[in-house]
Formats: C-alpha cells, sequence, structure tokens
C-alpha cells in the first residue's frame, strides 16, 4: 500500500523570494516522515506541492520512481487530511466519507462497505448520518482522516491535523494515527511545528529553517546530534555555549565552536554539599520553573543565563531563589556544534 | 423660491429626517431583539427584516388604506374619540417621514444586530471587571462598536430616502421632491429639465454611495482573533422593563398592522367598504376574480414573468461577473466591479429617465429596434436595479468559499467538473438563491421605474395596484399585494434556509 517518495531539488519562490530552496528527500515506503519547523519555514508548500496544489519552480518529484511534478492532484493517488479538516459542510459523515469513492465510480455496495469500515478504524461507528456541523472538533477530525484513508491513497499527508485539538485529545489523536498509519502501511507525511509531537509520532524526522532541510534524521538522531544550533534550540531544550565561554563551563578541553548542553544533562547542587566531584562551574539560581514531573532552575553563571533540568521524584528536594549552585557537565552531554544556522550578534 | 429649489430643499430634509427617525426605530428594535433578554425575540426579529423583501409599494397602499382621511384608523379614532375631523393629516412631509420609518428602518435594523452580534463579551466582562458600570460599558464599549454600523445605515437609508418615490407620489399630496418632480417634467414633456432633475438626483445619490463604499469597507475590516459570543442582557428595573417593551410593541405595530390591513381588506367586499366606514362583508370574491378574469390576471402574471426573467439573467451575469472578478485582480476586474456597484448609486426614477432618453431611438446595439414601449424595457430596468445587490451576494458566497475544500476534493480524486458541481455549486448555491430571490421580489412590486416605463402590453401589478386604488377597487389592490406578500413570504424561507444549510467552517 505504501510508496517511495522522492523529492528532488525542488524549489519554490512567491513574488521573486524564495521559500524553498533545492529541497532533495527520500522517503521510504511505509514510513511516518516528518516535516518539522517554525511558521513561515516552507514545509506546508513542500506539502502542497507534493498534493499538486501548487507547482514547484523547478525540480522533480517521484513516486515509485514515476515524475508526477506535472501530473494533476486528482491523479496522484495522494490524500490529504487539511489543518482545519476542509470536510464538506452540505454532507453527512457517510456523504464525506464515501466522497472519493463515489467520484471515482466504485459500486454502491463497496462503498457502503468501505465507509463502514473506515469508521470503524477511527472509532465513529453509528456517526455515518450525522451532519458535520453537529460533530465536535476531535470527531471533525476523524471523519477527515476516515475520508482520506477511505481511497487507499498511495500516500497521505497530515498538515497540522492536532492543532485544533485541546492538549488531552492531541495525546490521544496522536498515537491513534501512529497506530492507525502502522496497521494501513501506507506512507505518511506529518507536517507540524510541535517538536514533542514530532518527536513521539515520527520514524524520521526533516528539520525546517527559512525554506531550508537543516537536518534529517531519526528523532533519536536528531535530539542527540543535533549539528547546528538551529535544531539545538528547537528540538528540545538546550544551553548554546560559545567558544570564548568554555572556560567559564569547565570546557577547557573541547574542540568546537560552539557546543549544545541538555538541561537535564547537567547536575546541580547547592555549593555547601560539594565533594570532589572533577569538572566544575558554579552560579546562582534566578528563576525556577516548576514542569510537574520536571524542575527547570534558571542560573546565572558569570554573565550567562543556562538552564538545568531535575527530574522531580517526589523526594526531591528543591533549591530556593538565590542559592549559589555549583553545576557539573559529564564529558558524554556536551555535544558539538558544527554550523550555525542562527545569526549571532557577537 | 422657485419649484426645483424647493423640491431639492425638500428631498433633503426628508433624507435628514429618514435618517433620525429610521435610526432611532432600527437601533432601538435591534437592541431589543438582540441585546436585550426579551420574549418572543426570534419571531419579532423575522418580521422586523420583512420589510427587506416587502415592497414599499404595497406598504404605502396599506398605510393610505389604514392612516388616510378615510382610513380605518383614522375613521376609528374620530369615532371613539367623538372628534370633528381625523386626528392627524396622513400627507405632505409627515406622510412621508411616517412611511419611510416604518418601511426603511431595515437597513439600521440589519446592521446593528450584525454589530451586536459580532461583539467579543469578553470585552464587556473586562471593562465590568475593572468597575465600569453598565451605563460606561455601554458608551466605551457597545457604543464604539455599533458606531461604524450606524454611519453606514445613516448613509444607505439617506441615499434610499432621497430618491424614494412612491411615498412622495402617493402620500405627498403636493408636496414637492426631486423624484416626483422629474415625473412632472416627463409628464409635461419637458425632457430637458427632466433631465437636469435627474442629474441632480443623481449627484446627490452618488456622492452618499461613495463615502457609503468608503465606510462600509473600513465597517467590515474584521478581527480574525476568536471572539466569546455575546450574551444578552436582563433588564433588571422592572419600570424600564416595562418602557422597553411598550415602546419595541407598538412599533412592532405600526409595522404589522399594514400587513395585516392588507390581507384583511383583500377579503372586503369593496361595495359596501365605500358606503360605510369599515368593510362588514368578507369574502373570496376578490381572489376568485383575480384569478378567474384573465384581463384582471394579467398584470400578476406579467410581473412574474417579468421578475423572473430579471432575476434568472442577472444571476447569471452575477455568476460570472463575480467568478471573473476573483479570478482576475486587475484593472479590469475593478472596472467591472465599479459598474457592478454603480447601479446602487442611481435613483429608480433616475434609471427610468435614462432608460427613455437613452432607448427612445433605434440602436446598432438593439439590432436597429427601439427599447422604449417594448416588453422587454421592465426586465432590463429590473435587471440593472438589482444587478448590484444581486452580484454582491453571489460575490460574498464565492469569495467565502474555503478553497480547501477544492483542494480536498481533487485530492480524492475529483477532476475540475465534478468538483465544481458536487462541492462548489452545493456550498455556493445559497447565495445564488439568495440574489435570485431578492432580485425576483424587488422586480416583482417594483413601482417607480415601472411608473416610468410600463405599457399597454406588460403593466406590472405594482401599477395596477395602485390603478385599482383610483379606481375604488381597494379589494382588488389590496388581493394584488396579498399575492405579493405570499411570495415575499415564501422567498424569505428560502433566503433563510441559506443559514441553516451551511454554517461555512472557519
Amino acid at each position: 500500500m505504501g510508496s517511495i517518495l522522492l523529492f528532488n531539488q525542488v524549489i519554490k519562490s512567491y513574488d521573486g523570494q524564495t521559500v524553498l530552496h533545492d529541497i532533495s528527500i527520500k522517503i521510504n515506503d511505509g514510513e511516518l516522515f516528518t516535516f518539522l519547523g517554525p511558521s513561515g519555514c516552507g514545509k506546508t508548500t513542500l506539502l502542497r506541492i507534493l498534493a499538486g496544489f501548487e507547482k514547484p519552480d523547478s525540480g522533480t518529484i517521484e513516486i515509485n520512481g514515476e515524475d508526477i511534478t506535472r501530473v494533476t492532484p486528482e491523479k496522484r493517488h495522494i490524500s490529504m487530511v487539511f489543518q482545519h479538516y476542509a470536510l464538506f459542510p452540505h454532507m453527512t459523515v457517510f456523504e464525506n466519507v464515501s466522497y472519493g469513492l463515489r467520484v471515482r465510480g466504485v459500486a454502491e455496495k463497496n462503498i457502503r462497505a468501505k465507509v463502514a469500515q473506515c469508521l470503524d478504524m477511527v472509532r465513529l461507528d453509528g456517526f455515518a448520518q450525522r451532519d458535520i456541523n453537529e460533530l465536535s472538533g476531535g470527531e471533525q477530525q476523524r471523519v477527515a482522516i476516515a475520508r482520506a484513508i477511505a481511497v487507499d491513497p498511495g500516500v497521505l499527508l497530515l498538515d497540522e491535523p492536532l492543532s485544533n485539538l485541546d492538549a488531552r485529545l492531541r495525546e490521544t489523536t496522536k498515537m491513534e494515527i501512529r497506530e492507525l498509519q502502522k496497521s494501513l502501511g501506507i506512507t505518511t507525511i506529518f507536517v507540524t511545528h510541535d517538536q514533542q509531537e514530532a518527536m513521539t509520532i515520527s520514524d524520521r524526522i526533516a528539520v525546517f529553517h527559512s525554506g531550508r532541510i537543516v537536518r534529517t534524521g531519526s528523532p533519536q538522531d536528531i535530539y542527540n546530534q543535533p549539528q547546528s544550533d538551529f535544531v539545538a534550540g528547537f528540538i528540545g531544550e538546550s544551553n548554546i555555549i560559545e567558544k570564548k565561554n568554555f572556560n567559564r563551563f569547565g570546557l577547557t578541553s573541547v574542540e568546537a565552536e560552539m557546543v549544545c548542553i541538555r538541561p537535564q544533562d547537567i547536575r546541580i547542587m547547592e555549593e555547601t554539599q560539594v565533594g570532589d566531584l572533577g569538572g566544575r562551574f558554579t552560579g546562582r539560581i534566578i528563576r525556577i520553573e516548576f514542569r510537574g514531573s520536571a524542575i527547570m532552575y534558571h542560573v546565572l553563571v558569570e554573565t550567562i543565563m543556562i538552564k538545568v533540568m531535575v527530574f522531580n521524584t517526589g523526594s526531591y528536594r528543591s533549591i530556593l531563589p538565590g542559592t549559589a549552585v555549583l553545576m557539573i557537565v559529564p564529558t558524554h552531554a556536551v555535544k558539538m556544534i558544527t554550523s550555525s544556522n542562527i545569526a549571532r550578534e557577537n | 423660491m422657485s419649484v426645483n429649489t424647493l423640491a431639492l430643499k425638500n428631498t433633503l430634509r426628508v433624507g435628514a429626517a429618514t435618517v433620525i427617525c429610521c435610526m432611532a426605530v432600527g437601533v432601538f428594535m435591534a437592541f431589543f431583539t438582540h441585546y436585550f433578554k426579551t420574549r418572543f425575540a426570534r419571531i419579532i426579529h423575522i418580521i422586523l427584516l420583512s420589510a427587506f423583501v416587502l415592497p414599499g409599494v404595497i406598504i404605502v397602499i396599506a398605510f393610505i388604506q389604514l392612516y388616510s382621511e378615510t382610513g380605518i384608523i383614522s375613521q376609528f379614532l374620530k369615532m371613539i374619540f367623538s372628534l370633528d375631523e381625523v386626528p392627524f393629516r396622513f400627507a405632505g412631509f409627515p406622510g412621508i417621514l411616517f412611511v419611510h420609518t416604518f418601511t426603511q428602518y431595515v437597513f439600521f435594523y440589519i446592521n446593528t444586530t450584525i454589530a451586536i452580534a459580532s461583539l467579543d463579551y469578553s470585552l464587556i466582562e473586562s471593562a465590568r471587571s475593572f468597575g465600569a458600570s453598565r451605563c460606561r460599558v455601554f458608551f466605551d464599549i457597545i457604543f464604539p462598536h455599533i458606531k461604524p454600523a450606524i454611519l453606514t445605515s445613516s448613509l444607505m437609508t439617506f441615499a434610499i430616502a432621497v430618491s424614494s418615490f412612491s411615498a412622495p407620489y402617493l402620500v405627498g399630496r403636493g408636496y414637492r421632491m426631486m423624484s416626483t418632480q422629474i415625473l412632472q417634467s416627463k409628464m409635461n414633456n419637458q425632457m430637458t429639465m427632466a433631465a437636469t432633475q435627474v442629474m441632480i438626483l443623481m449627484l446627490i445619490s452618488m456622492a452618499t454611495m461613495m463615502v457609503y463604499s468608503y465606510y462600509n469597507r473600513k465597517q467590515f475590516r474584521s478581527d480574525t482573533s476568536k471572539i466569546k459570543t455575546f450574551r444578552r442582557v436582563s433588564i433588571e428595573s422592572r419600570p424600564m422593563k416595562i418602557l422597553i417593551h411598550v415602546t419595541a410593541y407598538l412599533i412592532l405595530f405600526f409595522i404589522i398592522i399594514p400587513v395585516i390591513g392588507i390581507i384583511g381588506l383583500s377579503f372586503a367586499d369593496a361595495s359596501s367598504w365605500m358606503l360605510e366606514i369599515f368593510p362588514r362583508r368578507f369574502s373570496m370574491d376578490n381572489y376568485i376574480k383575480v384569478f378567474s378574469q384573465g384581463r384582471i390576471f394579467a398584470p400578476v402574471k406579467n410581473s412574474l414573468f417579468m421578475a423572473l426573467t430579471a432575476a434568472g439573467f442577472a444571476t447569471v451575469m452575477a455568476v460570472i461577473t463575480s467568478t471573473l472578478i476573483l479570478k482576475y485582480h486587475n484593472f479590469q476586474s475593478r472596472l467591472l466591479n465599479f459598474f457592478l456597484m454603480l447601479p446602487m448609486a442611481i435613483p429608480a426614477s433616475t434609471l427610468g429617465i435614462l432608460m427613455i432618453t437613452t432607448f427612445n431611438e433605434k440602436r446598432l446595439i438593439l439590432f436597429n429596434h427601439s427599447l422604449v414601449g417594448t416588453y422587454g424595457i421592465l426586465v432590463v430596468a429590473y435587471i440593472i436595479l438589482s444587478i448590484t445587490i444581486v452580484s454582491r451576494s453571489t460575490y460574498t458566497a464565492f469569495s467565502n468559499f474555503n478553497k480547501e475544500h477544492e483542494f480536498a476534493s481533487k485530492g480524492l480524486g475529483a477532476n475540475g467538473i465534478q468538483t465544481f458541481y458536487r462541492i462548489f455549486l452545493p456550498i455556493v448555491r445559497p447565495g445564488i438563491i439568495s440574489g435570485f430571490a431578492l432580485c425576483f421580489m424587488r422586480s416583482l412590486g417594483e413601482y417607480t421605474v415601472s411608473a416610468l416605463l410600463y405599457g399597454v402590453h406588460n403593466r406590472p401589478v405594482s401599477i395596477a395596484m395602485v390603478n385599482a386604488l383610483h379606481d375604488f377597487d381597494a379589494g382588488i389592490s389590496m388581493t394584488y399585494g396579498v399575492i405579493i406578500i405570499a411570495m415575499g413570504v415564501a422567498f424569505l424561507a428560502l433566503i433563510n434556509m441559506k443559514h441553516k444549510s451551511i454554517q461555512v467552517q472557519t
């Protein structure tokens, strides 16, 4: 059921401004691949080019080796779930889900069976005759998914499908989408600006920045080896330390222009508790952010503010703001930054 | 003071006074149905909207039957108070103003209700949390929000009042206004004078409409952020509650009574009614006459045919032009848009004169024929009169169409034609039907331009209504009115479907 997708040097401009620079990616059969990036980075434009709603200025797109760059949307065999679902307001749930089958001329008996099967998959059996306007946001989203999968697409596109749901529903729906995608084996592209969402759901992620893909890899690879300061800052939380400040953090032996240290990799303790623990640096707690399962300390190290995360185990006793603290960074936790995507002032 | 100067002065006076009175009625009723917690608000809302589709001439005639010297209400008051003469004179400036107030309040009413409905309730809660009193909230939050709606309604009402014809002509009794002066000049065959008067009236209307267009753009620059739906306010003071309800029901009485009057009098035996103050005998005779005698039914048939044809053509034109305007964002599309807006600034009487002067000779564009005196001239006039409103309705529906629905359809395998018929057309259909229905209703009861352009073969029902009244056949006149109202109610229900069937997804 899946397809192999290939973007080959895709470029797109609007009014002389390039929004996609030379994009090349290969997406494997049955993979859930995420386009991740902040608003305006070009991820949705690339998705729309793949769907056929936009034409690239140059470059090609192939599905299973066939060039579909100039193929009209209806002939691409790609289904899309839109951010605002785009359910047809004049149709019932059944009519929406059956629409794609009907325009393909599928027999009525087969349509009924397929719609029932798809509604069952998204746990909406019994909703077939409901009007779209009677459904909640979560139910509408499920109808949109059912409609998309009903036509057995080669590629499924999900354009920020969780953005209109509340936090709790987002969590459950995210896992349901993942399970559905795995069971159907459809090659799926998921667009989001939420790095947490991307990390949880994806097989692989492409991180977009200003119309370019700055990092591609599995969630673990990207998180553990962000390679650029933009990725390090966008995926999870991090402290980026420049070479000129290395000595303040006891990083004198590190050979890099910049390093990234994740807040949870830093051990923190009150200065009075310190024994002989090796490489260390000191600072003063300015602010505490309580996050339930974790506590984030904002610590001032001379003139640089860094973040330190400590897991809240219940028995953990929080350190008070204003306390002088000592911090230790294990050598393995220091990640080298090899490129910079962010213009720095100094 | 010359006759024309007097007519110009009177026209402006009527325009300004109409705006003030309509503002009082329209804004008050909008608050009554949409701001305060009141009973029967939904039904009252529908009744108040009916003025939008009921042709003005019918209401004017009904008012004459009720409030003129021989009118039922005037005579009733005279009788119960044992007066020597009727207590008021339903003619001249007050008469015109009375008719205008209870027929033209609708722009204030509609725009203010829309403004109230779009008011973000969290703004009110926020002001209240800072300690603002209800009065302060009204002047600091509510009034600034509805002010643009009031301003645009004022301009719209002014433009309509200055070009009004049926009220000054039928109720004015010699009160000179520009619109009636134009007819006078035409009847005296002073076409140059008529053309000059036309130009003056058109300049007033166009200037007003230009200001309207400017403020209307400002008014509808809406904020797309999520707002908290407005919640109606309860009136806590009992005397205030009584005062507000009594005032509202009194206004409602003046709005409903002509319609009830028309329906009731359509069953009255005209011969008995002429001899007595109140009709005593009621029967179906008037209806039997209208539907059984070809000559009497002919105006209904004419109007139906002409209104349907005009609405059909106007709708097709609106669909084509809306598609072109939305597809091409260039000078030509803006010019097309301007031409579609232009008829709104041309008063009906002006249009009538312009059509006579333009089409009274053989023209190449008409295959060397003259249009004046033909059956089709009224159809053309009706199309011009309604094209703005039809194209606005269609354009709004087309521009509100969510492009993602088209993308979703194509993504699911539908081609362009399938997407057009299965998705685009059903979604925009209510807007097209609304436009068609409004054009149909306006054309069905149109009086002003019909009075200037009708002939023996295409005498419309509005003219037949007035003629029947002049022939002392008020029963037939009222029956014509009921037929038009019945069609109006049917079409109002059709338009209402627009709001029920589609809630466009955001």
